[in-house]
């Protein structure tokens, strides 16, 4: 069988664990990215929002500290003393009500003043002034550092000509004015260190008519400080005015542009930013995105009476900060990602070769059931279709070896019933060709009896014996051909043989037969004699005559005439060997296939067909030549033997 | 007639076994020729005057059959004893009067079927010369 080996390539394990492999990677790769994309974008937008939650935040507390600077001024104007003092002015220092005298409401009103001071670390200063006298304070409580003071009646100023002063005087009762947020000044001198305030003033009615302002400052500083303080580092907080003035900062010289006369604002940080153009002055929130950054502004509305004012709250933070996260939660994705792809390549790998096995099994068990080696190892055991495969692949190799019993013991049959056929009729022949001289050697021994008791010559005994002799020597040559031709001769050494050893080969093998049939055999030696010797396996030789002598007897039988010849030529230093018998020949159609093994033109059971092929082997091994000569009218076999024989 | 006066032909080709047919009969006072094949019988038989005709079956050139069929069509007088090892060939019937040889019926005067006892060659040689 030609051995075809293919090109050595990648194994099937091989191809499956990458192919599974590369399935599961891309995969996991495919879905990996889309659900870290959406995660990515989800928490970006959880960082944005928590950017617009801490700046509202920060908005709301600022907005409750303004609301609790007015909340306390409307206190105030409620507190009793408020209305003791115009009271007692009005009736000549002492107050009708309770004969209590102006000092003393003065005292009261200051200890409240002074409380709530001290309660509110953020106030600085609260002041009663009256219309009167352009404006002159009527009671005025400082903190002074750690000392909360009132101020003495002679040091007490006019404030008719200031700004909250005269908003103040305009509102309704129950209304509070808050001023701008500005620096602190005293005596018209920005006071260091830079404090910023904010005053909230409300009108103090007496008897339906006005009497004067209550004003609170407070300072802003410490809201501020502690609104920037309290800003997560990867945001950057900012409180501006409605001019986008910077009131806080985290770099405190960015501030108060409008009081200093500097331009540091928010236009100037974020390039065209703009306050006011960004949406309805109802939306009180909106993002501005900058070329790098991202700021959140809350419009903190912080005068109920004018709402159109506003501190604007931002917190900024550049892209990079509110993408860090999603940066980072995929770079983790991704090197998850590309663990989980490791692994599945390695599960994919071991899952394969572990598939692959019992089909490697199986390849190397029919490669060994091809080349003849016995087959180990089939995984007939595997529950999966791998083991069917195994299991039909055993059934189909106990179904080949039982055929290949079956063939070997069938040919084994034929072989066995067509020698046991050929051998019969040839004992037969033997049997025939025995019985003459058996005949004799009983017509001898009884005859001699017989004639002993009429005097018998001793020359009459003595010919009688040597016919026995005779008899017996003939017997002893056809067994003796008969053990000969019925051993294994093929290794049998090249001898020395003659023509006629070859001819009383065949001879005593089938002349009985051809004389009971009424066949006429032949021999000629034309150049050559019967002791002419050539070196040959003599029983290959006499089997290979016999045989095509048989073949001739077998093919002539339904002949009229019925002769087969043997001639014996020599040319050069060959022996041609003819054999004819009186058939006419072989038909064209077949005569090339005859030396084929297995051919036969025998009906079933007469012949194996293995006559002529292994004749033709026995030929060549004699560096011979074995052919039909097809120029011969009748059938006509040649072998062609050299004389002496060359050991190739 | 005594045995002397009557000529048997002997044919068969072993030559040993035609020496002995030839002895024992000539022990029975017989007169014997013997011929080694069927061309060769009916050569001896256009020669002389046989009163029985001993031959075997199976011989070359002319065998024992092809013989007997020309001996009674030229010498239908001469009697005929047919001697044979027997074998698938032939078959024997009518008290061993016809035999049956490759589908052709044989008239003989008696068959033998080889080995066969001197006594019943004797006996047999008797009973169809006395017929």
């Amino acid at each position: 069988m030609k051995n075809i080996t293919p090109k050595k390539g990648l194994s099937i394990v091989m191809k499956v664990s990458i192919l599974a492999g590369s399935i599961a990677a891309m995969a996991s790769m495919v879905v990996g990215t889309l659900i870290v994309n959406g995660s990515a974008d989800i928490v970006y937008q959880n960082a944005l929002n928590r950017l617009k939650y801490e700046t509202n935040i920060k908005s709301v507390r600022l907005l409750s500290d303004i609301k609790n600077l007015r909340d306390d001024a409307k206190y105030l104007v409620a507190t009793p003393p408020i209305m003791g003092i115009p009271r007692a002015i009005k009736n000549d220092g002492i107050d009708p009500l309770d004969n209590s005298g102006l000092k003393t409401w003065q005292n009261r009103l200051a200890t409240i003043f002074t409380e709530l001071i001290r309660a509110k670390s953020n106030y600085l200063q609260i002041r009663y002034i009256g219309l009167a006298d352009v404006g002159r304070e009527l009671l005025r409580v400082d903190r002074r550092g750690s000392v909360i003071k009132s101020t003495p009646e002679a040091e007490l100023q006019q404030k008719g000509n200031t700004l909250y002063f005269n908003k103040a005087i305009k509102i309704n009762p129950g209304e509070v004015y808050l001023s701008d947020v500005t620096l602190n000044r005293e005596q018209n001198k920005i006071s260091i260190p830079y404090t910023p305030v904010i005053r909230a003033a409300t009108p103090v009615f007496f008897e339906g008519k006005l009497f004067g302002i209550l004003v609170i400052n407070m300072e802003l500083d410490e809201i501020f400080n502690t609104l920037i303080k309290n800003t997560p580092r990867e945001l950057i907080p900012y409180v501006t005015n409605e001019d986008g003035y910077f009131l806080a900062h985290p770099n405190k010289t960015m501030t108060y542009g409008f009081d200093l006369g500097h331009e540091h604002n928010i236009q100037a940080t974020y390039n065209n930013f703009d306050l006011i153009n960004n949406g309805d002055l109802r939306d009180i929130e909106f993002t501005v995105e900058t070329k790098n950054n991202v700021v959140h502004v809350v419009k903190a509305h912080f005068d109920p009476m004018q709402d159109q004012r506003y501190f604007a709250v931002m917190l900024a933070t550049s892209y990079k900060n509110l993408q860090s996260a999603s940066d980072k939660l995929r770079y983790q994705s991704f090197i998850i990602m590309g663990i989980l792809v490791t692994i599945s390549l390695i599960i994919a790998a071991v899952l394969a070769s572990r598939l692959m096995t019992p089909l490697k099994l199986i390849s190397i068990a029919s490669d060994d059931l091809a080349n003849g080696r016995e087959v180990l190892n089939l995984p007939v055991d595997s529950r999966d279709e791998i083991g069917e495969l195994a299991r039909s692949f055993d059934a189909m190799r106990h179904q080949l070896e039982e055929k290949k019993h079956e063939l070997i013991v069938s040919q084994g049959l034929v072989h066995h019933s067509n020698k046991m056929a050929s051998l019969g009729e040839m004992a037969g022949g033997m049997a025939h060709e025995i019985n003459s001289p058996m005949q004799s050697i009983s017509l001898i021994a009884q005859r001699v009896q017989r004639q002993l008791k009429k005097n018998m010559s001793i020359e009459d005994i003595d010919t009688s014996m040597e016919k026995i002799t005779k008899s017996v020597q003939k017997i002893s040559e056809i067994i003796d051909s008969l053990r000969k031709l019925s051993r294994d001769s093929t290794d049998d050494d090249f001898i020395d043989t003659s023509l006629g050893e070859l001819v009383d080969d065949i001879v005593n093998m089938t002349g009985e037969r051809f004389k009971v049939n009424n066949v006429k055999f032949h021999v000629d030696y034309y150049n050559v004699s019967k002791k002419t010797l050539i070196q040959c396996q003599r029983l290959q030789i006499s089997q290979v005559l016999i045989n095509l002598v048989n073949n001739s007897y077998d093919a002539i039988q339904s002949k009229e005439e019925k002769w087969i010849t043997i001639d014996f030529n020599k040319a050069n230093d060959k022996i041609k060997i003819s054999i004819t018998d009186s058939g006419e020949g072989i038909a064209d159609d077949i005569i090339d296939r005859i030396f084929e093994p297995m051919f036969t033109t025998k009906e079933i059971g007469k012949g194996t067909g293995l006559g002529l092929s292994i004749s033709n082997e026995i030929v060549l091994k004699h560096n011979g030549l074995f052919y039909v000569d097809k120029h011969f009218d009748n059938t006509r076999f040649v072998l062609e033997l050299p004389i002496t024989h060359l050991p190739s | 007639m005594t045995n002397l006066q009557k000529r048997i032909l002997v044919t068969e080709d072993d030559e040993i076994l035609k020496d002995m047919l030839v002895m024992v009969l000539q022990d029975e006072d017989y007169q014997v020729d013997a011929a080694a094949d069927g061309i060769e019988a009916l050569n001896l038989m256009s020669a002389n005057k046989y009163d029985l005709l001993a031959t075997d079956l199976y011989m070359p050139n002319m065998n024992g059959s092809e013989l007997i069929t020309k001996c009674h069509k030229l010498y239908p007088e001469i009697k005929i004893i047919l001697f044979s090892g027997g074998g698938k060939e032939i078959e024997t019937a009518h008290g061993n009067k016809t035999i049956k040889f490759l589908g052709e019926d044989i008239k003989v005067n008696h068959f033998l079927e080889k080995p066969c006892n001197l006594n019943d060659i004797i006996a047999a040689v008797e009973n169809v010369l006395c017929d």
